[in-house]
């Protein structure tokens, strides 16, 4: 009996081992990190292993923070690296900093005409080399409920034209019964950015110094401060239950976002047509009608095992138009990769859900002018660890956008100064 | 006794408690003194340089660092003593045999512990919601106005208690329990012979009987209140908010080391923690040991 069980598990073994190297025979693995798995799995993984057969591509799910971690890790190890990663554009630039990520200029160069120029940037070192490749990316604009704006007698060209033509409208909208838009007492930190990269300013300079005391970021810190006591806004944090019921139940009448929003609002609240999309209102003095808000980059880890595999799916994902299209349709996503805005039935394309607007066309439009923007190693230091948690004391009135600017360039200054 | 003999006696039993001494080694100490080693480096991921105590005084110039040490002490102040004295007043209860489904309610009772702290969290983020959350839904239907449970700088830090006590109650009630029913019940009934009261009992015997255990709950309790993290990153938002309300040693540690990849300094607050413990723990457990 034992004789008969140790050459059963004798067996099993053998068995295995060949069940595994029978399933690579022949091929190369590429191990991509994403978040965008459930997408990538079932088409475009499938796509790309159809056109290159040598190659068998593992999807490994981790959500955007933990990738983060788990890259830092893999890198400070020097082991257990993929051979190709999705990153977000605002920690990409730590990345780069730090070491670890590929140098992909030679790669990247033929391609750099067909990404905006801005993404471009985000993923280029200070060493001018190019380590990231743009997945998608966050054209903003004013999204607006048509019905709400037709009762509160609102003409979008003339009370969306600039910001404070847009406050003023809060009072129409609040005679009413609706709300301008959503923001609450803790602020909104990821605003602040939009609206000072609209204006052609980052938080920080071309050394790396922050630059929070600049008239462009005291202007977004009043607009903030200005929104929020005009008392035109509806108390909801964005993407709760509360703010998802505001939006279909017709309690707002705008909200600034990124392309991406349209996948949310198609996506998240299937009940609530009829909404509009125009160009950002401008600044005094500017005419800048757009910045940015989120976006996504694929890299390549020094040291990956197969980062010939890695570069190969890269090109395929992000930078071939059947990819694009592929993310465009599935998810309602708004790929960087700019020749898919060239195909006729997407130039062309368009959304019920935004009275059939050509939105794929209209965002395209708006990328060339989207304003170039730092993201250093120590940006979200700044954003979210710094300006997120100082912002009650600009929002409560402690502090005058001015001095609160002031002081919040005091501290990041100490930040960065550790980095 | 020669060293043969002596293994030959002993052999076995070394052999069976060392895995636990190799693993404790590979995954405790090691870790542990190569993180003091860190917290003497700037350390990116690609580069180490040795700079001495340059992380510990940044640490003592950091005013964050000092809010999340106050913010800490403030939730241990508060709910170590809290949560110790309801987990005496629950396992008393519940030891007593007069009590109707005293099992239901310990296993009600400790529930919350074994449940995911980010679970808690969620659930938590919609109980207490400022606007349409289940509590201010109930304190707007007594007449009572409604509280900015996660949003007011004053508030966020009971509401982060108010978890923390729920949670974390249930498991010192269960060490008491089991510390309550250790006491020999001659003790008792040598006492009710004497003319000894039920409150006489509970004050002669019970509670200094009950000493060690108490003060085992204590020491657990301000480990587990120093080492709590996921509240500020799951309930609060933006996490750790608002302001810096709910920033604790721990999150800031988490934010210095995985959000900004200060490793270096990311080490020197832990050890920053491990000192507080430790200072925190020493009377605790001088005082457990006397009392045994």
């Amino acid at each position: 009996m034992k004789r008969i069980l140790a050459v059963s598990l004798a067996l099993m073994l053998v068995l295995s081992v060949f069940a595994v190297s029978g399933m690579a025979e022949g091929k190369q693995k590429v191990v991509v990190w994403t978040w965008y798995s459930e997408q990538l799995g079932p088409s475009i993984c499938k796509a790309f292993e159809e056109k290159f057969p040598q190659y068998e591509v593992e999807a490994v799910n981790i959500p955007s923070a933990e990738l983060e971690q788990k890259l830092l890790a893999a890198i400070a190890a020097g082991s257990g690296l993929p051979d190709a990663s999705s990153l977000q554009g605002d920690s990409i630039q730590k990345f780069i900093a730090y070491g670890g990520l590929m140098d992909l200029t030679d790669k990247i160069t033929p391609m750099v005409p067909d990404y905006p120029p801005y993404k471009i940037a985000n993923d280029t070192g200070s060493d001018g080399k190019i380590y990231g490749v743009p997945i998608d990316c966050g054209p903003c604009a004013l999204y607006y409920q048509t019905e709400i704006a037709a009762e509160c007698g609102i003409d979008p060209a003339v009370d969306f034209a600039t910001w404070d033509a847009w406050l003023a409208s809060g009072e129409k909208y609040k005679a009413k019964g609706y709300a301008l838009a959503r923001m609450t007492e803790v602020g909104d930190s990821g605003a602040l950015g939009m609206w000072t990269q609209q204006q052609s300013q980052s938080l920080f300079d071309e050394e790396g110094n922050p630059t929070l005391n600049t008239p462009e970021f005291i202007k977004s810190a009043t607009l903030l401060k200005k929104l929020w006591d005009s008392g035109t806004t509806g108390d909801w944090a964005e993407w709760t239950p509360q703010y998802n019921d505001a939006v279909v139940g017709k309690k707002v009448g705008t909200l600034y976002g990124a392309a991406w929003y349209m996948n949310v609002f198609i996506h998240s609240f299937d009940d609530a047509r009829n909404w509009a999309i125009v160009p950002l209102p401008a600044f005094e003095g500017s005419d800048v009608r757009t910045s940015n808000l989120g976006g996504s980059e694929m890299i390549i880890p020094e040291g990956a095992e197969n980062p010939e595999g890695g570069w190969e799916f890269i090109k395929f994902y992000v930078g071939s138009t059947e990819s694009a299209n592929d993310r465009l349709n599935a998810l309602g996503e708004f790929p960087a990769y700019r020749p898919l805005y060239k195909l006729p039935e997407v130039e062309s394309k368009t959304a019920k859900y935004f009275g059939d607007q050509k939105v794929f066309a209209f965002f395209n439009d708006l990328l060339p002018s989207v304003p170039s923007y730092r993201t250093p190693a120590p940006f979200l230091a700044i954003r979210d660890n710094l300006l997120a948690p100082e912002l009650p004391k600009l929002m409560s009135g402690e502090l005058t956008p001015e001095a609160w600017a002031a002081n919040c360039q005091t501290l990041a200054e100490a930040i960065v100064k550790d980095f | 006794m020669s060293t043969g003999r002596f293994v030959r006696a002993y052999g076995n039993c070394y052999a069976f408690v060392l895995p636990f001494f190799v693993l404790f080694g590979i995954f405790g100490v090691y870790p542990m003194f190569y993180s003091l080693y860190l917290s003497f480096v700037n350390w990116t991921p690609k580069k180490m340089t040795f700079i001495g105590l340059g992380n510990f005084q940044k640490l003592i110039a950091d005013p964050v660092f000092w809010t999340s040490i106050k913010n800490t002490l403030y939730l241990l102040v508060i709910n170590v003593p809290l949560m110790t004295l309801l987990a005496v007043i629950f396992a008393y209860m519940f030891n007593d045999s007069y009590i109707k489904g005293r099992r239901a309610y310990q296993l009600i009772y400790l529930l919350p512990y074994v449940t995911s702290t980010v679970a808690i969290s969620i659930v938590f983020r919609i109980l207490f919601d400022d606007a349409n959350g289940w509590i201010n839904v109930f304190l707007n239907r007594v007449g009572l106005p409604s509280v900015k449970w996660l949003r007011s700088e004053g508030v966020a830090m009971w509401t982060y208690n108010i978890l923390i006590i729920w949670q974390w109650t249930g498991y010192n009630m269960l060490i008491l329990l089991g510390g309550l029913q250790s006491i020999d019940n001659t003790l008792y009934e040598a006492a009710y012979i004497d003319g000894s009261t039920r409150s006489k009992n509970m004050l002669y015997i019970t509670i200094p009987h009950l000493m060690p255990v108490i003060w085992f709950c204590l020491i657990m309790s301000t480990i587990g209140t120093f080492n709590s993290f996921v509240p500020s990153k799951v309930l609060f938002s933006p996490a750790g908010g608002p302001g810096y309300a709910t920033y604790t040693i721990t999150f800031y540690q988490y934010l210095q080391t995985f959000q900004n990849f200060r490793l270096g300094s990311g080490a020197a607050i832990a050890f920053s923690i491990l000192i507080f413990v430790a200072v925190l723990s020493i009377p605790q457990v001088v005082r457990a040991i006397k009392d045994r």
